[in-house]
């Protein structure tokens, strides 16, 4: 893989043009600087730490609201999925990395049929 | 305090522009706008917090006046600094409050707009510019009345006043990074209650109890070359319209929100509203298609 392995957007999932800048310890998937994590000090991917916080983090002040950085935003973005948002890929990198969220994907080639039954939901799952 | 006082003095000359007309409209790079609006945000959260603490304070001052008043009369005049300076201080502190609670902004702000923003900067290229439309002023201010109703009576109450408001206090347009043309506004129909009776004692008392309707409404274009549009039921509390044009295919998608108190309604009602018009977006061509 030659670029950066995340994938950005909200309500949609795309590619990110980014140049690698590391490796998460969690997945092992490249990210460029903007989709390390600052507050992992750069090991994990935003994703990964997302998906590892749970409990409020240190960025969140008194009254529980949020710093709306990027980490607050993956950490919506991971929150919204689990509770049953099944975001659109419209990107041509696919990665099993999403497919937990049942991910709808544009593309399905290049991934095999026996993983797409697995977990990645496609569209004639959605 | 000291805390809010200092975010006030570290505001841009902009910033404080926005604090005290409480309007934002314009054409915003999404970064930019939560750049700009964050130290607001952080100035009205300490001055949320320091308001309460402040304001018993000030009460607690001019007591200690009183009663220093009297000492010093009743012992030494020399002690007459003492209450005026209690008095002083109480005095100042009253202001400072008071201008602190001129430049309260709604919590809608930062409960609800600025999350949006945060996650709009996601889903739109780098550099891409949304219109807003903020208006900060509280729900209940006198430009938002719509009306008073007639007294009327209800059981435990002698007298019932109904007034009503409407806020529509927010709006924008973003072209997203896919391509597609979202649209939002929130509005906040407000009804404050104005509840009299008498108590056991035989005291009047009035309180005011509020309801508040948010509608959530988004429309979401979607590009016909990209995505078709599946049919499908609208949640509950929501409405769903599909209208079919020649390039686009546009979802209008209506939430409701009620609510017993002012409080904010949580972001994850405007996600969702539009996320119901993404749920029925499909690739072009895909079976199941509507449009």
């Amino acid at each position: 893989m030659s670029g950066c392995e995340c994938k950005g957007g909200f309500f949609t999932l795309r590619d990110c043009d980014g140049a690698p800048a590391g490796a998460c310890s969690e997945c092992g998937r490249t990210a460029c600087t903007r989709h390390l994590s600052p507050a992992s000090g750069f090991t994990q991917c935003l994703d990964c730490h997302a998906r590892a916080e749970q409990q409020p983090r240190e960025g969140q002040n008194a009254t529980g609201e949020e710093a709306l950085d990027d980490e607050w935003t993956y950490g919506a973005r991971h929150r919204f999925y689990t509770a049953g948002y099944a975001p659109l890929y419209t990107g041509s990198r696919h990665s099993h990395y999403y497919d937990g969220y049942d991910t709808r994907s544009f593309d399905d080639e290049g991934v095999p049929e026996a993983e797409t039954d697995e977990g990645g939901a496609g569209f004639g799952d959605s | 305090m000291f805390e809010a006082l200092k975010a006030r003095r570290s505001l841009s000359p902009k910033q404080r522009r926005l604090l005290e007309t409480k309007q934002l409209a314009g054409e915003y790079e999404p970064g930019a706008l939560v750049a700009l609006l964050k130290p607001i945000a952080e100035y009205d959260r300490l001055s949320d917090k320091a308001r309460t603490p402040m304001g018993c304070t000030t009460g607690a001052l001019f007591v200690l006046a009183f009663v220093l008043l009297i000492v010093s009369a009743n012992v030494s005049v020399y002690l007459l600094p003492l209450p005026l300076a209690a008095l002083g201080a109480g005095i100042a502190l009253l202001v400072t409050v008071l201008k602190m609670k001129k430049l309260d902004l709604s919590n809608n702000f930062r409960q609800v707009a600025m999350p949006l923003f945060a996650v709009l900067r996601e889903d739109m290229e780098p550099g891409a510019t949304m219109n807003v439309r903020l208006d900060l002023s509280p729900p209940t201010a006198k430009e938002k009345k719509t009306g008073t109703g007639k007294p009327y009576v209800v059981p435990g109450y002698r007298k019932v006043v109904d007034t009503t408001y409407v806020d529509p206090w927010f709006g924008g347009g973003a072209r997203l990074a896919d391509g597609s043309v979202l649209q939002w506004t929130v509005t906040d129909d407000v009804v404050a209650s104005e509840r009299t009776k008498r108590t056991a004692r035989g005291k009047i008392k009035t309180k005011t109890k509020h309801r508040k309707l948010t509608t959530i409404a988004v429309d979401v274009a979607l590009p016909k070359k990209e995505y078709a549009v599946a049919a499908m039921p609208a949640d509950e509390g929501e409405k769903v319209k599909v209208k079919d044009g020649e390039k686009r295919t546009s979802l209008h998608v209506e939430k409701r929100v009620k609510t017993k108190s002012l409080d904010p309604i949580d972001p994850g009602a405007v996600f969702d509203a539009i996320a119901e018009g993404y749920r029925r977006a499909r690739p072009a061509g895909a079976e199941g298609s509507a449009s």
